[in-house]
């Protein structure tokens, strides 16, 4: 899986500090930030075949790329206490 | 030789239409954590991503005589980094210029850069911008002050938004 391009990542910053602004470290200029995406997408990059390889059979072959991404994302928010579930009241 | 000072609410500004280069920070009401009676004001984010800009028009005052300079109240969550602040100015004098007023343009860009205020979030900072390009200002023109924050600046280190709560035109007077 090929790393983001400059737009890609520029936007991904832009839009990560209008919506975590509340949780930005106040201390980190967006010089930090943009090294910050940059490095993560880069090891998303790096390790995109073995996130693969670790999903169970039925979802690996079945499943679109766009919908594993998604998951990933909604286990990575729930860790980070970001995902709130309906569930939760 | 004395300073006139020209209050420009953030309340009284005219946002632009949010079409392509004109694009608004947002303005909303802010409440202290203060123990009430607390106090309210409007503050405008402007964005650390782009160029979002605000102005406004007025009746320069009789006493107005040169220097024009915008002062600027703003804070942050940030407590490093740097904003990257823009002005403007047109001026038209009624009587003298005779080119359509709905075809003004603003004067070259006056531009600074200042450091948030360090160590604590939203501590108050105030950036002063000479506007040396003033477009001919003069006392009794119809003039159109214009802010902006350039995001998208290499000059611009800042994250998030840079809030403006205050701001006024500064002058020499006669």
């Amino acid at each position: 899986v090929a790393v983001m391009n400059a737009q890609d990542l520029a936007r991904t910053v832009a839009q990560y500090m209008r919506e975590q602004v509340a949780i930005i470290t106040p201390s980190l200029t967006k010089v930090d930030l943009r090294a910050a995406v940059a490095a993560a997408d880069q090891w998303a990059s790096d390790n995109a075949n073995g996130y693969n390889s670790a999903l169970p059979v039925p979802f690996r072959t079945t499943a679109s790329a766009v919908e594993k991404a998604m998951l990933l994302a909604y286990v990575v928010m729930r860790r980070a206490g970001r995902l709130r579930a309906e569930e939760d009241g | 030789v004395a300073t006139g000072s020209l209050v420009l609410p953030i309340g009284a500004a005219r946002v632009p239409d949010g079409s392509a280069s004109n694009l608004a920070p947002a303005i909303v009401s802010v409440k202290s954590s203060a123990t009430a009676p607390s106090p309210y004001f409007l503050q405008a984010g402007f964005d650390a991503a782009g160029t979002e800009q605000i102005m406004w028009p007025l009746r320069m005052p009789t006493n107005y005589a040169s220097g024009p300079v915008l002062k600027v109240q703003w804070k942050a969550a940030a407590t490093s980094g740097d904003v990257r602040w823009e002005g403007r100015l047109a001026a038209y004098t009624p009587g003298t210029d005779s080119t359509s007023l709905d075809a003004k343009a603003f004067s070259t860009a006056n531009n600074v850069t200042t450091t948030a205020g360090a160590t604590t979030a939203q501590r108050l900072v105030e950036s002063s911008i000479t506007l040396t390009n003033a477009d001919s200002l003069a006392a009794g023109d119809f003039a159109v002050v214009y802010l902006a924050r350039l995001g998208a600046d290499g000059a611009d280190t800042m994250t998030g938004d840079a809030l403006v709560v205050g701001v006024s035109l500064d002058y020499t007077t006669v």
